[in-house]
């Protein structure tokens, strides 16, 4: 399990805004495969069942927190947002600021299914056939969904550009 | 050889919705196929900024401007209900009609003293305003000292004795039977 955390972190953390937030579902999501676990359900593909636990999450928490997006981050996440970008890669300096704060717009103006698409293809790296086992789509879906995530992510930065 | 691909075409080879015909362009041509890897490695910066970096923090309101913000639409919203409250009780407040004795009182001898000779207010004189609640003529008209109907321009007709604005109407025709 302990393999999976990190994983789904990251992926939590980009589907929601708030990484305090993104550990709670992260701890719902392991308490989940823990029942699970002790009533004999456990699925064949942990990764895949995870995923899709971990989106759902994200997804009602989502539907479900308009009072805390009014409210915005907590502190305690802002203090974790500023800690971890007072030390970027070499990479991540030599890319620079502006244009990686684009790139963060251009994806959370994305509709809530295409970020998961895109998620899952380009950052989890699945393929089509297992993002779509994933999220419950099918396949043509997925591919429909992935074309109009990267034209508008690819919008967002050309006309900001 | 075909044309080359447009860039939307390209973005659609590479969610793999592409038609065969376009597949096959990209593999004979040069160009497309740079492109194409450009748009990859674009694809590829994109996702490992997602994946590795913090998101900035968002340039929104600081807390407590939104708070004040919040305050200030509820302290508005408050203030437009109690207006409106208050202008539904203030239209409800009964207004004296001229109708009212009082005020067709204070009329009469408004129009006393406005038309009295000699310093001496007139005691035969027409009420302007005759009480509409009925449709008789001058005989219903509410009147004190003695006031009688005219026809005439402001109910001066008889009072001032202006030719060719004689009295009629049901009362005048009384008295001239009575005679």
């Amino acid at each position: 399990m302990d393999a999976h955390r990190g994983r789904l972190l990251r992926l939590c953390r980009l589907l929601l805004r708030d990484p305090e937030e993104a550990q709670d579902v992260v701890q719902d999501v392991f308490v989940k495969a823990y029942d699970a676990q002790m009533q004999g359900r456990a699925p064949g593909d942990w990764a895949t069942w995870l995923t899709r636990v971990a989106i759902n999450a994200c997804h009602d928490r989502r539907r479900a927190g308009w009072w805390m997006h009014f409210r915005g981050s907590s502190a305690r996440g802002e203090e974790l947002q500023v800690m971890a970008a007072a030390d970027p890669s070499p990479a991540d300096r030599a890319l620079g600021e502006e244009t990686r704060r684009l790139i963060w717009l251009a994806f959370r103006r994305l509709p809530e299914r295409q970020r998961q698409v895109f998620v899952l293809r380009y950052i989890e790296e699945l393929s089509t056939e297992e993002a779509a086992a994933t999220l419950g789509l099918s396949p043509g879906s997925v591919k429909r969904h992935l074309f109009r995530a990267i034209s508008r992510l690819r919008e967002g930065l050309r006309g900001a550009s | 050889m075909t044309r080359c691909l447009t860039d939307r075409a390209l973005t659609r080879l590479l969610a793999d919705l592409g038609p065969p015909t376009d597949r096959a362009h990209l593999a004979v041509c040069a160009s497309c196929t740079a492109r194409y890897r450009r748009l990859q490695s674009e694809l590829a910066g994109i996702a490992h900024v997602l994946a590795t970096t913090p998101e900035p923090r968002p340039r929104t309101m600081p807390a407590p401007r939104r708070w004040i913000a919040a305050a200030a639409v509820l302290a508005a919203a408050v203030a437009g209900i109690w207006v409106s409250i208050d202008i539904a009780s203030w239209r409800q407040v009964p207004v004296r009609s001229l109708q009212d004795p009082v005020v067709s009182t204070a009329m009469t001898d408004l129009t006393a003293a406005l038309f009295s000779v000699d310093g001496e207010p007139r005691r035969r004189t027409t009420l302007l305003v005759p009480d509409m609640t009925q449709e008789a003529g001058c005989e219903t008209v509410t009147s004190m000292a003695g006031i009688h109907c005219a026809d005439g321009l402001l109910g001066l007709g008889e009072g001032m004795g202006a030719p060719g604005l004689e009295p009629h109407g049901p009362s005048a025709d009384r008295a001239d039977g009575q005679d």
